[in-house]
């Protein structure tokens, strides 16, 4: 006889700081406002609906400082209006070019609503603060919330640069607190990146658990007894969580993943693509690259059969079958694991954000579908990671090896020929930052200010969004910029500081640009003794 | 046609069918339901394959001018270091700089024949003399390398060496490194105190990981810096 199953739902959300004040409409900053739109809204909108209804429900979200900065960002949210504004008006253009096609219209009216929901949402309910609006419902206990590091470095690149992993985990906690207003007990792992060794940092700033990706843990010193199925606790005393290998493939897998399935939404047919610039006036700058609108009129389909229009009612439908089907393989991998090894059945379910709602535009209503369907069974229960750390300490004690998510589970996908020279100039800054660091170690005005900016600008270089976006050939030519933005500012100020000579007025223009963490202190780069 | 206009810019600006009709008029045959980044990629290729300059023409168009004190990354450090990142239990990725003046030192002594990589497997996580080790050549005026790891896990430790027809000498040493185990043996684990059953439950026969052992996922270029 067993208990039932529990399943932690963690969701990661992340994006790397973009924002470009002297530039109006700047592509790059799109991905804020399709997050937006796209996952954090309808996130809510899913949380709302369940607390209305009294549904009861838990999980854990991470939100990542950099994306913190954004979403509380004046100029962005001014921007995120204007957006809007402009998808309004495409919309109230598409209702009238599709009126001929009975099935196209029907989305176009929809898409349209949805604009002027979001809008009405944003500016009445929200005032513009989506970090308010998540922080409710973790106060009423819903939600679980979790920080990452500063800029999303890929942590196991640092291990031989503690000062640099302790700049990223001690900025991410000012920050977080800054927003939430106390310290979390989680620490999501950018990328999933782990080395034996982080529960050390990790617990000197008294995280208490973490999520590593599945084969860290089975691969693990020793192979723990309960496979996945349980948490274990380092040598520092972290307790680290394992993905469910089981449900990743579900969701995520490209061929067989629950998103693939024909009948839903195909995420890379957009008008934003499709149609002429006539069409998109709109929108979108004629002279500049075509991004999405939200506009998708078509179902995925067979691949090699002509496109149908999407229909909602019967993505609905597959919905409610496939979050039945989540739970059913939760509960039957879950019961056979206690019935083997005494564990307590945790699946842990960890994802990132931006699968619901952006590359599975049925994400949400999968979501909200698991709560409502699975408050109704008794064979499973919902769980944050926090819920489940076991305080009587008697977690088995394992050394999780080093890994990640990326493509074949180690650090492949941020370390190959398009990348790596990135390396080079990323950690000699990091040691330049730390001399810095101890030979000015009590400065103030101009020169603690100028210290400041160096720190910001070597923590923006190290995200590791760049690295990702140089190997997926995704907007290469930014990435690299951003790399070298970075590097040059940074190296800028690390020889005006040696040259005593600082221009006050470049310094200004860097501050107003990248004015994320206000409340940095360079110090953090110094040794730890 | 004109080709001179096919920059990533303009590409990116077309829709998904003047997208496809470009690549065909390069003369590319690509599934229809490619994605976007990968058709605009193709097309680059191509042009870049038939007009080599256009790959220049694409780094001069950066503009470098908007950054007011250091418009290019430092071209070295002034410093004699080695760093190590692993990258699977199979690669790490070594990069270093030699000093100028102790790069010249050493090229000018007698009997210098070059520079080499050192790679020793430690008994530990600390140095030991009877550490085997294996050196690898690089060329002189190489800056980075990809190191292809002895099989299994363990401690390692990188050093950067001149080389001479007498000896060698350190001229920088990488912080020691664990490379984690690839793959397990499932008819061991119950020494460890698992089991094959809920390994399994756990996922471990759909792992899509690199294993130690397994052929590169995919050819690695030396790099450059």
């Amino acid at each position: 006889m067993t208990g039932p199953t529990t399943l932690a739902l963690v969701l990661h959300a992340h994006l790397p700081y973009i924002r470009h004040p002297g530039q109006t409409r700047a592509p790059e900053e799109q991905r804020l406002f399709d997050a937006i739109s796209d996952i954090y809204l309808p996130l809510l909108g899913v949380f709302e609906r369940l607390e209305a209804d009294k549904v009861p429900f838990r999980l854990a979200m991470s939100f990542s400082p950099s994306l913190c900065e954004m979403l509380n960002d004046d100029l962005l949210r001014k921007r995120y209006l204007e957006h809007l504004d402009r998808l309004i008006e495409l919309g109230a253009h598409e209702n009238e070019r599709t009126s001929a096609n009975p099935a196209l219209h029907r989305l176009a009216c929809l898409y349209y609503d949805r604009v002027v929901d979001d809008r009405l949402r944003y500016v009445e309910r929200y005032d513009m603060d989506l970090i308010k609006a998540f922080d409710f419902f973790h106060k009423k206990g819903r939600l679980e919330l979790l920080t990452t590091a500063a800029t999303h470095a890929f942590l196991p690149f640092y291990s031989a640069y503690p000062e640099a992993i302790q700049a990223q985990i001690e900025t991410a906690l000012a920050c977080h607190r800054s927003f939430f207003g106390k310290n979390p007990s989680g620490f999501w792992l950018p990328e999933l990146g782990w080395f034996p060794g982080l529960d050390e940092y990790l617990r000197g700033y008294n995280f208490a658990y973490t999520i590593v990706e599945t084969h860290a843990l089975i691969f693990g010193t020793p192979v723990p007894r309960a496979g996945t199925w349980a948490p274990v606790r380092t040598p520092n005393g972290l307790v680290v969580f394992a993905r469910d290998l089981h449900a990743t493939r579900q969701v995520e897998d490209p061929e067989s993943g629950f998103p693939s399935h024909p009948l839903y939404r195909d995420r890379t047919r957009d008008i934003g693509y499709d149609l002429p610039y006539e069409d998109l006036r709109a929108f979108m700058d004629p002279d500049g690259p075509r991004f999405p609108t939200g506009f998708k009129y078509w179902a995925s389909g067979e691949p090699g059969e002509v496109k149908q229009a999407y229909d909602p009612d019967l993505a609905e439908i597959l919905v409610e079958d496939h979050a039945d089907a989540f739970m059913d393989q939760r509960v039957d991998l879950g019961s056979r694991a206690m019935a083997l090894s005494g564990s307590p059945g945790l699946s842990v379910c960890a994802f990132d954000a931006e699968l619901f709602g952006h590359h599975w535009f049925e994400g949400p209503a999968f979501m909200e579908a698991l709560f409502r369907r699975g408050a109704r069974r008794r064979d499973i229960r919902f769980a944050a990671p926090g819920d489940c750390l076991d305080p009587s300490g008697d977690l088995q004690e394992v050394v999780p090896q080093f890994s990640s998510w990326g493509s074949n589970g180690y650090a492949e996908t941020w370390l190959d020929s398009s990348n790596d020279w990135t390396y080079r100039h990323l950690l000699r800054s990091v040691v330049r930052m730390s001399e810095l660091a101890e030979r000015f170690p009590d400065d103030g005005g101009l020169k603690e200010r100028a210290l400041n900016q160096a720190a910001r600008e070597l923590l923006l270089a190290q995200s590791s969004d760049w690295a990702l976006i140089m190997n997926r050939r995704t907007a290469p030519d930014y990435a690299r910029l951003r790399v070298e933005e970075g590097i040059m500012n940074f190296t800028s100020i690390y020889e005006s500081l040696g040259g005593n000579y600082i221009s006050t007025e470049w310094l200004t223009n860097l501050e107003r640009s990248h004015k994320l963490f206000p409340a940095i202190n360079y110090r953090i780069f110094r040794k730890k003794r | 046609m004109n080709d001179h206009r096919l920059t990533r810019a303009y590409l990116e600006s077309l829709s998904t069918d003047d997208l496809s009709r470009t690549a065909s008029e390069c003369g590319l045959e690509l599934p229809s339901e490619l994605n976007r980044i990968f058709v605009i990629e193709e097309i680059l290729d191509s042009v870049v394959e038939d007009y080599p300059e256009l790959d220049d023409e694409d780094t001069l168009a950066d503009d470098p001018g908007t950054i007011p004190v250091h418009s290019s990354l430092p071209e070295s450090y002034n410093d004699t270091f080695i760093g190590v990142l692993l990258r699977d239990p199979l690669w790490a990725y070594a990069f270093w700089e030699i000093r100028a003046s102790e790069r010249e030192a050493h090229e000018n002594m007698t009997g210098f024949s070059g520079y080499s990589l050192r790679v020793s497997a430690l008994t530990g996580n600390k140095p030991n003399p009877d550490d085997e080790c294996f050196m690898i050549p690089v060329g002189i005026n190489d800056s980075a390398w990809y190191v292809c790891l002895p099989g299994g896990c363990g401690w390692f430790k990188l050093e950067l060496l001149a080389t001479y027809s007498a000896g060698f000498d350190v001229l920088a040493a990488s912080a020691p490194f664990r490379v984690p185990r690839g793959r397990i043996n499932v008819d061991t684990v119950g020494e460890e105190g698992s089991s094959p059953e809920i390994l399994r439950l756990s996922g471990l026969d759909e792992l899509r990981v690199l294993r130690s052992g397994d052929a590169v996922s995919r050819l690695i270029q030396h790099c450059e810096s």
